[in-house]
């Protein structure tokens, strides 16, 4: 005992003597059990316990009741939230009725099951235990605006908080609650992003009207209840959602369970009740079981937390002590120290110094995560139901932390096992042994795969092998690619000791202080060859995707076809009508509805009124126009049935598809490579939320297609249809057809239903196929059906879209806004790749300040001799730089090496498969901010943090 | 000056405390092979005190090396108080060490991390004496050379005399009966040197055998016997007058 005692001693005084390698070690060992310990926090605050999630949905509520439209009977499970999932099946007689409520109004199963009578809170009520009681609730997105002009979208939570049914939902904060119906409540939020305060009028509702705003509530329970809200009485604003049946919430003064759930089931309701969720009955089907996988969760935490302490992290940095330690632990084997003890004093340090760093880590790992959920709730909104510390795992990491950094000191042990303590006395270093075999190996594997990818990336695949056939070979061609890339990787990972011997032999032409520097290198290539290994592969991953990214965002570009001028704005409404027909004056209302909205939102703009094409008893997709015979893209066959909608063009092979790409009479159609096995394409014209045919004038034309077309102008005026898709303009005309298609068809009828003089107009880009001038109405014998508009604004963005459609809404208007923004990112739609870059350059810093951390303390020996020999004060600095150079420039220039290869592999695959118009695009400033830059600043940050004071040695030691 | 008798009484002998017999050392092979003893014969008795004396690479060091069990012999036997170094194991060695040898170095002879109290008391703390007990006898050790003092002070807060003393103390404590120094007076000024050598011959009067490895043939008159390395070989002193005149000559 006293033995342990007086090792242990002797490594703590080490480690508070040297107190910045000390403090490296623990901020070493720290970190990884940091992060996991962080994520251990977030993971279990996001999953809550069933408790929070509980108070989540209800509040203080007993239960939620949902009486679904038509549903005779419901089944459900315990384990069913309220989300609005429910599928309610009628098991009577009427198979009509099942219904899976994810229609609007106009749904023909919706028509079906409302025929079943609502149920009123009253109704409810008789079939709950007596002395409950019930309030009604609904939820939903409504438009909502401080000046009546300008609306946005917000939730809107509607229920009586006076009722008790309520649950102390929200909680007053300023006001009162609503109380009437013309009365609201904000959630502070919503009021201080609309600029109200109490007491004002604001108008909510779709159609919008006033109300006043009594007073501010902040909701008492997160999750799944909105944080910015519209908060009012049940029914008291218009067009909240409430075609899914009526919702209430249940105080009860006995728990609601599982008979009486089942029994309300019978009669059609479905039922979230606290008491069944926190203490749900058995039920055979459980969900998976998610033990295997979180032992395997665990296990690869484990794996990897060891791996990175062992190799890359406190194992270097206890190997570097223990090298410091060595002439104390020869003193100490002279003075009668065995082996076991020695190596005793290295474990001693790995313990003390682990569990120091362990429990820091967690405890500022715990607190980080506590901390950071807010602003990750605002970032991201992942939603935070409450923070969950289980102390249990968090001790549990901390252990294991310390376990491993235990681990990381034992190769150092296994070493000062072998001290002589004659040459630690003399202070005689071992002479580095050369690189071995294996590392040898390494580079043969990194040079086959080179070859591997090589190989499989130019071999041309023939043209004979086509379809499926052609993209199996290039899977399998993938799989050989990667398979190199694993080689390269791990070989190169493998060689890198031999990698940096070489560099060092080439060093020999090099000045003295980079030569000195590659020396040092070369010597402690312990030290190194982890961060050179870690630095190659993120550099990899990094190049690959930053290729990636910019090849597919230059692909896209070019494929990208925007639809208008940016900056135009156009806006279609529907017609609710069940037969499509829009009477005169409903029309005209509308119109003047849109009129007015567009010069309220953007007053003096230049605008028009533009209608739908309308045939009466004709729903608006119904309408179609009649593509000219002479301009019809040859590989369209009517025969194959379809509508303009949705055309099916069969190509017999991949040659004809080429063809067909080019063909002038199919522009405008996109094609991808064609296989006989697919035998066809579709096409759809893309841009749903504008109409193809437009009833409109010549201030319309020059608005939406922005191109001076004199000829077109005049046409108009003198009631000629103007076509913009030379698909439709047969010899001097322009016609409609109206289609139908019967539910049991499996091709729909066209119907002519009449052709009115036209000419053809100058556009390129046309999602509108013809503009129809109100006097050629009438040959056509259609109308002007549902309004919509187009406006030219100096930028209209996302956000106003948005805005207009609520504000539409908020007129009674189901508008459709189409904004042209232009070309997003490929990258918006895939953010792994920008993780992967980001992870990869903030792990190379990372390992940059590591190593230069590890060389700086690594780097005391010397410095006496130096200041001996001359050396200016300033060479510490410029060597230590030189070395995190050499490591990072090596790690870098591989890593971009094989990274660059690798994706040119994958790009030529991919041009084999697709034939890809754009070359592959190296984003050559980013290369050059790995290649040059980051070892550059790796240079500064390792001369920064080296002190240049000569350091006289210590008289003791 | 003869060089046959020292200056103070003659030894008792109370048994053989460390023999070498025909003791070969080679440091490397072919080309750089180095002879560092070669054929060396010497034992030296309880009470004795032996200087060790030589031209720079003739064989000192190792010499005490061997003695000490940090290093083992290519051929040839050292025992100390009759046990075969060569037949220990590494951690065997380690404990005879422990147990009776002591060990001065000419400097850096103390654990920086450890105060004078506790480098003294270290070898017998490794040895599983209690923390107390192990306390007490290194103040005895420290009483001894009159610096119990500095017990509680840091190596680097002593002066190198101080510190000398103190490595002294940590090789006298317990029952040890062998101690080795090599030059403990070089990094010392002579007075300061004189005051160590009084201390080691106060040793061997109290029945240790010392082996002082010095340069100095003033410290090495405080001896009983002078053995002459060349070559790692022993120089036949008869003769020879002085320890001057021998030290010239070999040089
Ligand atoms: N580890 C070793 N490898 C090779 N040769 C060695 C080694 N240790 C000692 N030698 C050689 O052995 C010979 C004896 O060395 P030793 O240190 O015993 O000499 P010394 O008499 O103590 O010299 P000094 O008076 O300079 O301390 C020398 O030639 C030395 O170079
Ligand atoms: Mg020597």
């Amino acid at each position: 005992m006293n033995r342990l005692r007086i090792l242990l001693l002797l490594a703590w005084r080490d480690a508070v003597r040297h107190k910045g390698r000390s403090l490296l070690i623990v901020a070493l060992v720290a970190l990884p059990v940091l992060v996991i310990g962080a994520a251990d926090v977030l993971l279990r605050s996001q999953q809550g316990t069933p408790e929070i999630s509980v108070r989540g949905q209800l509040a203080g509520s007993s239960a939620y009741l949902w009486a679904p439209l038509g549903a005779a009977s419901t089944d459900q499970s315990p384990a069913d939230t309220w989300a609005g999932q429910f599928v309610a099946v009628d098991k009577s007689a009427r198979p009509a009725a099942t219904a899976t409520f994810e229609g609007g109004p106009g749904d023909p199963a919706m028509v079906d099951v409302g025929q079943t009578p609502l149920r009123s809170a009253s109704e409810v009520l008789a079939l709950l235990p007596a002395g409950s009681s019930v309030t009604p609730w609904d939820h939903g997105n409504t438009p909502i605006s401080a000046d009546g002009i300008r609306y946005r979208m917000a939730d809107a939570d509607l229920l009586d908080l006076a009722s008790p049914a309520a649950g102390d939902r929200y909680r007053v904060t300023a006001g009162t609650a609503a109380a009437g119906p013309d009365q609201l409540t904000l959630t502070p939020a919503l009021a201080a992003e609309l600029g109200v305060a109490v007491g004002d009028t604001i108008s909510v509702g779709a159609p919008a009207r006033d109300y006043r705003l009594v007073g501010l509530v902040e909701a008492t329970v997160h999750g799944s209840t909105p944080v910015k809200a519209v908060v009012g009485q049940a029914n008291a604003v218009a067009g909240v959602a409430q075609w899914n049946g009526p919702r209430y919430l249940v105080a009860s003064p006995v728990p609601i369970g599982w008979d009486l759930v089942q029994q309300l089931n019978a009669v059609g309701i479905q039922v979230y009740s606290r008491a069944v969720a926190l203490d749900p009955p058995f039920v055979p089907e459980q969900p998976y079981d998610s033990g295997a996988a979180i032992g395997l969760a665990a296990a690869v935490i484990l794996v990897v937390l060891g791996l990175t302490q062992v190799v890359f992290l406190s194992g270097p940095a206890f190997a570097i002590a223990a090298r410091k330690m060595r002439r104390q632990l020869g003193l100490a084997a002279a003075t009668g120290a065995a082996p076991k003890h020695i190596a005793g004093v290295v474990l001693g340090s790995g313990v003390l110094l682990g569990v120091i760093g362990s429990m820091l880590g967690t405890a500022i790992g715990a607190l980080i995560g506590v901390w950071i959920q807010h602003p990750l709730t605002k970032w991201t909104g992942i939603d935070f139901p409450g923070v969950t510390v289980r102390f249990g795992e968090l001790a549990l990491i901390a252990g294991i932390g310390a376990v491993t950094s235990v681990l990381a000191a034992a190769w150092p042990a296994v070493t000062a096992l072998r001290t002589d303590p004659i040459a630690a006395l003399a202070r005689r270093a071992k002479p580095p042994k050369r690189p071995g075999m294996i590392s040898l190996l390494g580079l043969v594997l990194a040079g086959v795969g080179v070859i591997v990818v090589v190989w499989a990336a130019s071999r041309s695949i023939p043209a004979e092998i086509t379809g499926m056939a052609r993209s199996d070979v290039t899977g399998q061609r993938s799989l050989w690619i990667g398979a190199g890339l694993v080689a390269i990787q791990l070989g190169l990972v493998v060689g890198t000791p031999q990698l940096i011997a070489l560099f060092a032999r080439l060093g020999r032409v090099l000045p003295t202080t980079p030569r000195m520097a590659l020396r040092s290198t070369a010597r402690h290539r312990g030290r190194s060859t982890g961060a050179v290994a870690t630095i190659l592969v993120a550099s990899t991953g990094a190049v690959l995707a930053a290729v990636l990214i910019h090849t597919m965002n230059a692909q896209q570009e070019t494929e990208y076809r925007p639809a208008l001028r940016t900056g135009i704005v156009t806006g279609t409404s529907y017609s609710t009508a069940p037969d499509g027909a829009v009477t005169a004056d409903g029309r005209d209302r509308a119109e003047r509805a849109v009129d007015g909205l567009v010069e309220r939102l953007w007053p003096g703009a230049p605008s028009a009124v533009a209608n739908r094409l309308a045939v009466v008893g004709h729903q608006s997709e119904e309408v179609v126009p009649t593509e000219a015979a002479d301009y019809r893209c040859p590989w369209y066959s009517p025969a194959n049935g379809s509508s303009y909608v949705d055309r099916d063009i069969t190509v017999p092979d991949a040659g004809e598809s080429a063809a067909a790409a080019t063909d002038i009479r199919c522009a405008g159609m996109s094609f991808s490579a064609l296989t006989p096995e697919q035998g066809h394409i579709a096409v759809s014209n893309g841009q749903s939320s504008m109409p193809s045919i437009v009833v409109g004038d010549a201030t319309y034309r020059r608005l939406l297609t922005g191109v001076d077309d004199p000829a077109a102008d005049s046409a108009l005026t003198a009631g000629k249809v103007v076509v913009l898709d030379r698909h439709y303009f047969d010899k001097g005309k322009f016609s409609i057809s109206t289609m139908e298609w019967p539910n049991n068809a499996d091709k729909p009828t066209y119907h002519p239903a009449g052709s009115a003089p036209a000419v053809l107009g100058r556009w390129a880009l046309s999602p509108v196929i013809a503009i129809v001038p109100p006097a050629a109405l009438a040959s056509l014998n259609a109308m002007a059906g549902a309004p919509g508009f187009v406006v030219e604004t100096a930028s209209a963005t996302r956000a106003e879209a948005e805005s207009l459609s609520a504000t539409g809404e908020a007129a009674g208007l189901s508008l459709s806004v189409y904004v042209e923004t232009g070309l997003p990112p490929w990258t918006s739609e895939f953010p792994s790749v920008w993780l992967i870059l980001w992870i990869a350059v903030a792990l190379i810093i990372g390992v940059v300040l590591v190593v230069t951390a590890l060389g700086v303390v690594d780097a005391d020996d010397d410095s006496a001799t130096y200041a001996a020999v001359g050396a200016s004060a300033n060479l510490r600095r410029t060597l230590s730089g030189w070395s995190a150079l050499t490591t990072t420039g090596v790690g870098c220039l591989l890593g971009a090496a094989s990274g660059l290869l690798v994706s040119w592999g994958i790009y030529r695959l991919l041009q084999n498969l697709n034939g890809g118009e754009v070359g592959m695009l190296v984003p050559w400033p980013q290369l050059a901010i790995l290649v040059i830059a980051l070892p550059a600043v790796a240079f500064g940050l390792a001369a920064l943090f080296t002190r240049s004071k000569i350091q006289l040695i210590r008289r003791a030691e | 000056m003869s060089i046959e008798a020292g200056k103070h009484r003659p030894p008792e002998h109370t048994g053989q405390v460390l023999v070498l017999r025909d003791v070969v050392r080679v440091h490397g092979s072919g080309d750089a092979e180095v002879r560092a003893l070669d054929g060396l014969t010497i034992s030296i008795a309880a009470g004795e005190f032996v200087a060790v004396m030589g031209p720079s690479g003739s064989g000192k060091s190792t010499l005490l090396h061997l003695a000490g069990g940090l290093d083992t012999p290519t051929s040839g036997t050292v025992r100390v108080e009759g046990t075969d170094v060569g037949a220990l194991s590494v951690s065997g060695r380690a404990a005879l060490r422990r147990r009776h040898i002591g060990y001065v170095f000419q400097d850096f002879n103390l654990i920086p991390t450890l105060t004078a109290a506790e480098n003294v008391a270290l070898p017998r703390e490794l040895d599983g004496t209690g923390r107390k007990a192990a306390r007490t006898e290194a103040m005895a050790a420290l009483a001894e050379l009159e610096v119990q003092d500095l017990a509680d002070r840091f190596p680097d807060e002593m002066s190198g005399g101080q510190q000398q003393r103190t490595a002294i103390a940590r090789a006298i404590i317990g029952k040890r009966r062998l101690l080795l120094a090599d030059e403990p007076t070089g990094a010392l000024d002579s007075h300061t040197g004189e005051a160590v050598l009084e201390v080691l011959r106060g040793r061997a009067d109290a029945g240790s055998a010392v082996v002082l490895v010095t340069h100095d043939a003033r410290f090495a008159a405080w001896a009983d016997r002078v053995i002459f390395l060349r070559d790692g070989t022993v120089i036949d002193t008869a003769g020879v007058d002085s320890a001057e005149e021998l030290l010239a000559h070999s040089r």
